[in-house]
């Protein structure tokens, strides 16, 4: 399998704060990779230095044929962005539009979609997402829950090869995780590329190929979810996982 | 500026009162009176009312001199204003914040005084800075009744050595460092007394 | 009674007066906000040079009186040879005065939209321009809807000041009729009384709805 994203080597720091302290990753295509770490490891700032929300110090991130170094401006990033969906903590959907809209947007106004073949495709996302009658609905109408995975859905609609998912069930009430994580689940089966940040252990488990764990702006271990949680090799982990894992 | 500063002075007087009033609704009649006070000064220009009272009052013999006129007249309009500021800041502290200080027993004057009435002050000292701005500016307007401000002098320097422009400037840039000049003291004290608002910057 | 008569005998001074009122309003605010529109985006580049010059013109024209800046616009510009009509001096100056004002109400409605919003639209890939035209904007003009009417409502009345430099408007017509009927107090009255009526109910409606909205100028 080819690698669908290469991290060299990458450094970021805010002022004299250094969050990412070189870190590196080969992801490959159709793989998931859950990255998990106490917060304030960089694993948020890492997500968003891949699509370059952030802007990166030094190092190299090279996505499909593209390349992001420090001197990456945001029109190289646009075309970088084109491949890559992005799924927030704080949903970061459009209030004044509605799901419909949300969802269209990008076939809108990037691809000049007609309006018939947009409404085709979002009913297809809306239904894979499972609120097939919210098409017509505000933002504001829906509940968290319902809000997250419109945003999965508007990720989706820009068919990208990978998706980053950053904390996607952080702010969210506990009885509606499952139904995100059972929209991740299925896309993980039909292969999609993820990268995801999460505090879901269980679901880190069950769903991912490969386990990153973050500490101080290090990878500090890598490996499959039976390696690092029934048999972790770091101190470390151990210690982050026995304290997450206790309750 | 003498006038700009005793008109703010008696508007911020009057017209934390009447903001009290208008948010207490204590007797109808006295609401509707003051809704109407308020509605007809915010809704009508200044220059107006300032015209009606020096110019339309000594119809029924009622001279006022210009200074006084104008005081006046500023002073019902601002006092308009601040009442709606005051009434808008009064609501915007929280309704628990009085059961909090029922629950504690304090008489209704204390926990206006001491609890209501602080927290008002911090949520509308912005647009009270914003106001005392505006009060700057109305003043200029009283030159159109023979009161000698900075305009009015401005106006009367020009008849006699005809710099027109240089003379505006110069009263345009002493407008400004007056504006400036109150409105940094002002947000001085915005921080100083009132840091946690400051701080989301105004 | 006969006060009342006599002003009546004035209407259609009056009329004119209020419709030229109206008319200075409209085109100030149409102009006005065109223009806050452009400034307050400019000032959401990054270009140093423009965000200092934008500063420049806002700062004057926020922090010094209308008054100033229309004799400025009128009798200034004459002294230095830009022989601008009353009606020309008026529209630019108001225009002007109304851009200030309205960059800095749209510009602190652009920067109460939360960052999420942006990155949200970077993600999707939208440019910077349809990022603003489609995201950003909409949800500004939402948010600041009714303080701009607020401040509409204030411009409308400030338009009375445009007849101290001699602009025929409302006030300047009413005392034409005050000094052919000799009744101040009547005539105010009314010319108070159209305003009343023009601004009451959009003060109104922007007081009940921003209630609602809890969108607060500062």
């Amino acid at each position: 399998m080819i690698d669908m994203i290469k991290v060299n080597d990458i450094y970021k720091s805010y002022g004299d704060n250094s969050v990412l302290k070189g870190v590196s990753m080969e992801i490959k295509n159709g793989e998931v990779v859950v990255v998990i770490g106490p917060s304030g490891s960089g694993k948020s700032t890492f997500l968003r230095c891949v699509n370059h929300l952030e802007k990166i110090d030094s190092g190299e991130i090279y996505i499909d044929d593209g390349k992001i170094t420090k001197k990456t401006t945001e029109k190289e990033a646009i075309k970088i962005r084109k491949n890559m969906g992005m799924v927030f903590q704080q949903f970061n959907l459009f209030p004044h539009k509605t799901v419909f809209e949300n969802i269209s947007i990008g076939l809108k106004y990037i691809k000049k979609m007609p309006k018939e073949e947009m409404m085709e495709i979002v009913q297809d996302l809306l239904n894979k997402v499972g609120l097939p009658d919210k098409i017509n609905s505000y933002p504001g109408e829906l509940s968290g829950g319902q809000q997250q995975r419109i945003a999965i859905a508007r990720a989706l609609a820009m068919n990208p090869d990978c998706i980053l998912f950053d904390e996607p069930t952080s702010a969210l009430d506990p009885e509606v995780i499952g139904e995100i994580l059972d929209v991740m689940k299925k896309l993980a089966k039909d292969g999609m590329t993820m990268l995801i940040v999460t505090h879901e252990m269980r679901f880190a488990r069950e769903v991912a190929d490969r386990v990153v764990v973050m500490q101080d702006g290090n990878i500090i271990e890598e490996g499959s979810p039976e390696e690092i949680f029934t048999n972790p090799k770091e101190e470390r982990t151990r210690k982050f996982l026995s304290a997450v894992l206790e309750h | 500026m003498a006038i700009t500063l005793s008109v703010f002075a008696i508007s911020l007087i009057f017209g934390t009162f009447f903001g009290y009033l208008r948010y207490k609704k204590v007797n109808r009649l006295v609401d509707g009176i003051l809704g109407i006070y308020i509605d007809v000064m915010r809704n009508t220009p200044l220059l107006v009312q300032i015209f009606f009272i020096f110019y339309g009052l000594p119809q029924f013999h009622i001279m006022i001199p210009s200074v006084p006129a104008g005081m006046i007249a500023l002073s019902l309009c601002i006092t308009a204003y601040v009442a709606e500021i005051i009434r808008g800041g009064i609501e915007s502290v929280p309704f628990g914040q009085w059961e909090a200080g029922r629950t504690l027993n304090l008489s209704k004057f204390c926990i206006f005084w001491h609890i209501i009435f602080p927290q008002t002050m911090r949520n509308v000292f912005p647009s009270l800075i914003n106001q005392f701005a505006q009060t700057i500016f109305s003043t200029s307007l009283l030159c159109a009744i023979d009161v000698k401000d900075l305009m009015q002098q401005t106006t009367i320097l020009n008849s006699r050595t005809f710099r027109t422009l240089e003379l505006y400037v110069a009263a345009l840039i002493v407008y400004y460092c007056l504006t400036i000049a109150s409105t940094t003291v002002l947000r001085f004290i915005n921080r100083r007394y009132f840091p946690s608002l400051s701080r989301r910057g105004e | 009674m006969n006060s009342w008569l006599a002003i009546w005998g004035f209407r259609s001074m009056l009329l004119e007066g209020f419709l030229i009122t109206v008319l200075l309003s409209v085109i100030a605010i149409i102009g006005g906000t065109i223009l806050g529109m452009i400034v307050a985006v400019g000032y959401t580049g990054k270009n140093k040079i423009l965000r200092a010059i934008l500063t420049i013109y806002v700062e004057i024209f926020r922090g010094s009186p209308l008054l100033l800046q229309l004799f400025i616009g009128y009798f200034g510009m004459a002294y230095l040879g830009f022989e601008l009509s009353i009606w020309e001096a008026c529209i630019y100056i108001m225009i002007l005065y109304t851009g200030a004002y309205v960059s800095e109400i749209i510009r602190s409605g652009i920067e109460s939209i939360p960052k999420g919003q942006y990155e949200a639209a970077k993600c999707i890939g939208l440019s910077k321009i349809d990022t603003l035209r489609v995201i950003i904007l909409p949800q500004t003009f939402k948010k600041v809807k009714f303080t701009l009417i607020g401040f509409f409502i204030g411009l409308t009345k400030d338009t009375t000041i445009a007849s101290l430099v001699g602009f025929n408007e409302l006030l300047k017509q009413s005392k034409l009729v005050i000094n052919a009927t000799g009744y101040p107090l009547q005539v105010y009255f009314v010319v108070g009384a159209l305003f009343f009526i023009m601004c009451l109910p959009l003060s109104k409606f922007a007081e009940k709805n921003s209630v609602k909205g809890a969108s607060r100028a500062v």
